[in-house]
């Protein structure tokens, strides 16, 4: 039951073509409680497990002739406080391996300064923080422009059988640090449908003072045809020093039978250079940490990574439907910090627009990994200490409006 | 179950996809041992800095220590200064970590390629708890470095758990297993991280240290022999290696330079341990200096401070009125005094009656602890330097009395050298006239003879001891 207001003006101002706006948005909080941080298990309420709580207008005027201009403004709102941002439940605290070995000043500078309070959703507390663009639809395809996701989430999100909800999702195993760009600011962004077809062209300007620095180059194409699916997905940035920096592959692939979805996808992710490297090696050096000092700093956030996940969604009509889900992040970094995570998910629906879920992951951490499960809205953060495993239960209900 | 089977091919896509898209080395970046365990290398050691030989020719001129490479020779080597941290054990067997420096020689001189002894390097008695072996600025490391890695040798310089990054909230102080351990351990993570920092080492590994160090360092070659991994050499600079006679020494009222800071020091570390040096503080250390004494060493704040905030008495460790008071040592009697006078007693008085066989908790614990009480006998050679007026550590009392014990064990004298560099050339080929030479110049330089006195152990024979290891090490 979307709320629907006829723009009547733009309707008479512009004879044949018709416009709407639409208030939209989405309502999630779960009762979670998660194992494993440095003060012990955590029960708390949380915005978002399943799905980031929003709310947003978007709108569109059908200009005929296959012409259709397009906008989407999208807020987040963190219902457990009313806010706009929410930081990990971990705090500051970073993964061991970015800290331990290090000069004790060193060592705290970057967990209470340059990195710790940086961990977090939406801190600068962007009103749009979720989505704000403008578009034009032609009839070769459509010209998006603003802050957009990516197209390599959209694969990710595609074929991971969680759709990058809940703690379960394949995304939790590779937040700290990022392993794919979800969005990004200043972007075009040409799609085309063809059929069971679409694909997606992205061009993030940069929003420093060269054009190739920050600059974003993402591609995607999916196949959905129902029984079959299969889709790829690419984003490649420079960071603001113009070094080659986060560039995540994602390849995934589903199949339809009866009841029963599978899903599979794999993902690489590179970052040789770390994505703000140049900020922090500017503020390390403010702070007179010595050259050497901060290239192993930087080294510490270059990422080399697989990412592989299997997962099988069971439908069982009104009765809802369960998902059970295996995610591996394979560091192939000396590092070593191999993460992987598995659990169950069930969701059942009150209502076309009301559902309760409950999922059980399990994250187990090897030595020198401390992921902590997070939700679709908000990061998990790290554990007490490398290899310490956790396990997270949430409890909750969402609501689309 | 057809969707099971499309799944096994999907991953066996995946599989090769991820084979295909590799390229990069498995073993990029700093590798990591956060498991705790003694020895391990909690993370790749991380460079603080690389100094040319005219970059630290100049740091140390700027630094008023040039007259410093007189005594080494000028740099020959870069050197890299390596920051580490390692897993270790405390005084009682718990588990903790502890950081240090490996210096690394570097550059295009045949005396610094290929591969390069290793020496082992223990620092002396510091109250600074922010010691830092790994940084030229720290004067010891900078000796060290014009001494060693400028001429070629890898240095590994442990900061000792209690220091800089440890988390241990005391230091060990001379505690004999748990120091040898501490800087074995050390010597241990350092070789696992030789690789990622191009220290390329040959088979020779020296062992050397000054003061505590210099005991921490003859502790090191004892348990290095007993691990069957034996040094090449070993050269122990003014250090307390007959603790409990030296101990014994400072009770019967001739006591040492520094007691004030080394007694608390000690205590502590004994306490720690055992449990049973005290019930309490103030048992042992007048009302004035109890509260806090356990946690005052070592400390962020300066030493001076320390003192003129009255949290230690500069020389009275005992009070004025306690007896004995042997004739010259008048300075360390006073108001107010650190130790009192009570225990005092109660420590001689065990000395009188079981001089050899300790039931004092606090003798029980140095003698425990005595280089010299271990039954041992150093199967590598050992130089032991050291200047016969060293107020600090008493050169006789230590030196001159281990190199009886060994040689009472039956070792031969070329086995253990001892040099006293505060003596005249035996010959115009005595191997060390140009360390005794050295050493004459410096202290006819330094003053009258209360200054010499302050200079002598922290600054005059340090520089010439350390000339005479190298130049001892060299011959092997």
């Amino acid at each position: 039951m979307k709320k629907t207001f006829i723009a009547t003006a733009a309707t008479l101002a512009c004879a044949g073509a018709w416009s709407q706006v639409t208030l939209y948005g989405l309502a999630d909080v779960s009762i979670t409680h998660v194992s494993g941080y440095a003060q012990g298990s955590v029960t708390s309420l949380s915005s978002g497990h399943m799905e980031g709580s929003r709310w947003g207008i978007k709108g569109e005027e059908d200009m005929g002739g296959g012409y259709k201009a397009l906008f989407t403004l999208e807020s987040r709102v963190e219902l457990d406080t009313g806010g706009l941002g929410n930081r990990p439940t971990s705090g500051n605290q970073l993964p061991d391996r970015l800290t331990a070995g290090l000069p004790p000043a060193v060592a705290a500078a970057l967990t209470n300064v340059a990195i710790g309070p940086t961990l977090g959703v939406n801190l600068n507390n962007t009103a749009f923080d979720r989505q704000a663009w403008v578009g034009l639809v032609t009839p070769v395809g459509g010209f998006l422009m603003g802050r957009q996701y990516t197209p390599a989430f959209e694969t990710f999100a595609t074929f991971d059988s969680m759709n990058t909800q809940s703690a379960l999702s394949a995304a939790q195993v590779a937040s700290i640090p990022a392993g794919l760009d979800i969005r990004y600011n200043n972007t075009l962004q040409y799609r085309i449908v063809q059929g069971p077809w679409n694909a997606a062209l992205m061009y993030g300007f940069g929003e420093g003072n060269r054009s190739a620095n920050n600059r974003l180059l993402g591609i995607n194409t999916l196949y959905k045809g129902g029984a079959f699916n299969v889709g790829v997905g690419l984003n490649s940035k420079k960071n603001s020093a113009g070094q080659q920096a986060l560039k995540t592959t994602v390849l995934g692939a589903s199949t339809a039978r009866g009841d029963w979805i599978v899903s599979g996808m794999f993902a690489r992710i590179q970052e040789p250079n770390p994505s703000a490297g140049p900020e922090l090696s500017a503020g390390l050096t403010l702070a007179g940490v010595p050259a050497p000092l901060i290239s192993t700093v930087l080294d510490r956030l270059k990422q080399d990574a697989n990412l592989i996940h299997v997962g099988a969604r069971y439908n069982m009509g009104s009765a809802g439907h369960v998902t059970v889900a295996y995610n591996q992040l394979n560091d192939k970094r000396a590092s070593n910090a191999d993460i992987s995570s598995y659990g169950v998910a069930y969701t059942y629906p009150l209502s076309k627009r009301t559902n309760l879920n409950a999922v059980l992951t399990r994250f187990n951490n090897s030595a020198n990994a401390q992921a902590a499960p997070g939700g679709n809205g908000y990061l998990g953060g790290v554990t007490a200490t490398a290899g310490r495993d956790a396990t997270s239960l949430a409890l909750g209900i969402r609501h689309s409006f | 179950m057809k969707f099971l089977k499309w799944a096994a091919i999907s991953t066996a896509a995946i599989t090769v996809l991820a084979a295909c898209g590799g390229g990069d080395s498995p073993d990029e970046g700093s590798s990591f041992d956060l498991s705790g365990a003694p020895g391990s290398l909690i993370a790749s050691p991380t460079a603080l800095t690389t100094l040319t030989p005219a970059a630290f020719t100049a740091a140390l001129t700027q630094a008023g220590a040039a007259s410093l490479l007189q005594v080494t020779g000028a740099p020959k080597c870069d050197i890299t200064f390596n920051y580490f941290q390692y897993g270790t054990v405390g005084g009682a067997g718990e588990k903790t970590s502890a950081s240090g420096g490996i210096m690394v020689p570097g550059g295009a001189d045949p005396a610094c390629t290929g591969p390069r002894p290793v020496l082992l390097y223990a620092h002396g008695t510091s109250t600074d708890k922010n010691k830092n072996m790994a940084s030229p600025q720290d004067g010891e490391a900078a000796l060290v470095a014009a001494m060693y890695a400028a001429q070629g040798y890898i240095v590994v310089a442990p900061n000792y758990a209690g220091y800089e990054s440890s988390p241990l909230p005391y230091h060990p102080y001379l505690n004999l297993e748990q120091q040898a351990q501490d800087v074995v351990d050390a010597l241990t993570a350092a070789r696992k991280g030789f690789a990622a920092i191009n220290a390329t080492a040959n088979s020779k590994l020296f062992v050397s240290g000054y003061s505590q160090g210099g005991f921490v360092s003859m502790a090191a070659q004892r348990r290095l022999q007993l691990a069957g991994t034996p040094v090449t050499a070993g050269a122990h600079l003014s250090g307390p290696y007959n603790l409990g006679y030296f101990g014994d020494i400072v009770y019967s009222g001739r006591v040492n330079l520094g007691a004030t800071l080394f007694s608390p020091l000690l205590n502590t570390s004994f306490q720690r341990t055992y449990g049973n040096i005290y019930a309490t503080p103030s048992e042992m250390y007048e009302d004035t200096f109890a509260t806090g004494i356990e946690t005052l060493l070592p400390s962020t704040t300066p030493l001076n401070t320390l003192l003129t905030t009255g949290k230690l008495p500069a020389t009275a460790l005992f009070a004025a009125d306690s007896l004995p008071k042997p004739a010259g040592f008048e300075l360390f009697f006073g108001t107010p005094n650190l130790i009192k006078t009570s225990y005092r007693n109660a420590v001689l008085a065990d000395a009188l009656v079981n001089p050899t066989a300790p039931r004092h908790p606090l003798r029980v614990a140095a003698y425990k602890n005595d280089l010299l009480t271990q039954n041992w006998t150093p199967a590598q050679p050992m130089l032991l330097c050291g200047g016969n007026a060293d107020p600090t550590v008493f050169f006789s009392a230590n030196t001159n009395t281990a190199k009886a014990y060994f040689t009472g064990k039956g070792v031969p004298d070329q086995a253990v050298t001892v040099l006293d560099v505060d003596s005249a050339p035996t010959s115009s080929t005595d191997p060390f006239r140009l360390a005794k030479g050295g050493f004459a110049q410096a202290k006819a330089a330094a003053g009258d003879a209360a200054a010499v006195l302050q200079a002598y152990h922290g600054t005059l024979v340090p520089p010439f001891c350390n000339a005479a290891a190298r130049g001892y090490f060299a011959q092997f």
